[in-house]
């Protein structure tokens, strides 16, 4: 399902909010991914998540899968890259 | 927050197969990606197709930053007595409460902020000074210079780590040059410059610490 912004920053809070969420591995455990690590807390991504607007926002379809479309959240110099497998949202990236 | 279990069954993006999989939850040493250390026993989801390690659940997060944690690197070093005695004096000045047992967090706060603010260069010319200083106050009382050294030893997390790298790599130095150097910047700010900025922030730290 191709989600636009207010769609996808609903969808994402939510995520954080009920803890309904994974995080992409490609056999390791991405340092860059601070939500995976325990860093920073899926409240303080959520806070930076809602303070996002529509000129914050990018996504493109997913370089090999292009069903899944990848969402890009640039904000204060945080880089917050997801995308939505039903039932649950995935992050890629959480970084600074 | 749904709870995973091992045998649950799911889907996932393999980058590997480069597709929508099917996956099982299982529990998996997963190395993180720095290639410093490995959280063991963590939940994982499996890819069906390619058994690559494909989705960590917010469960698994407690455990892996315990790991992130645990990998904690042993820096010893053996350095003349007199550079001890004035960290720990600089340390005292800042607080009469902070002693051996905060020099990690005193190091750990000047190396951050030497690699931020890249005054790394700076290192050099503060050590210089401070043997220049010690070898008049020597002279002027007749004394030897002395061959007492004392260890320090301390177990520093990977940030702590990186940073000390990376202040070595742009210095040149060595690890106990480069401790050498630092105590000498620590002790021109605190008790020479008396700088109230650097003093006040140490405050703070050993406040948090303490």
């Amino acid at each position: 399902m191709k989600f636009g912004f207010r769609e996808a920053q609903r969808a994402v809070i939510a995520a954080l909010e009920s803890g309904e969420y994974q995080h992409v591995s490609r056999r390791d455990i991405d340092v860059k991914n601070l939500l995976a690590t325990g860093e920073v807390s899926a409240g303080e991504v959520a806070e930076v998540v809602r303070s996002c607007r529509g000129i914050h926002h990018a996504s493109t379809p997913h370089h090999a899968v292009s069903a899944i479309e990848v969402h890009v959240l640039k904000r204060d110099g945080w880089y917050i890259k997801f995308f939505f497998i039903e039932p649950d949202t995935w992050f890629i990236s959480v970084h600074q | 927050m749904k709870i995973f279990f091992e045998g649950d069954r799911g889907k996932a993006l393999c980058e590997h197969c480069q597709a929508v999989v099917p996956t099982h939850y299982a529990r998996r040493d997963v190395p993180f990606s720095d290639g410093q250390g490995v959280a063991k026993d963590i939940l994982v989801g499996v890819c069906a197709r390619c058994d690559g390690v494909v989705a960590i659940p917010s469960q698994s997060t407690p455990a892996i930053r315990e790991a992130r944690k645990q990998q904690l690197k042993s820096i010893e070093a053996r350095l003349p007595a007199v550079y001890l005695d004035v960290l720990d004096a600089a340390m005292h000045a800042v607080s009469n409460e902070a002693g051996a047992n905060l020099r990690k967090l005193f190091l750990a706060h000047y190396f951050q902020q030497l690699v931020q603010a890249q005054q790394c260069e700076q290192l050099h010319a503060a050590h210089q000074t401070f043997l220049q200083a010690l070898d008049e106050q020597r002279e002027q009382r007749g004394l030897a210079r002395s061959n007492v050294t004392r260890r320090l030893s301390m177990k520093v997390n990977p940030y702590m780590a990186e940073d000390m790298l990376a202040l070595q790599q742009h210095t040149e130095m060595n690890q106990t040059e480069l401790l050498k150097a630092v105590i000498a910047r620590i002790q021109a700010d605190v008790l020479e410059n008396r700088d109230q900025e650097v003093i006040r922030a140490l405050q703070r730290l050993a406040r948090l610490a303490l």
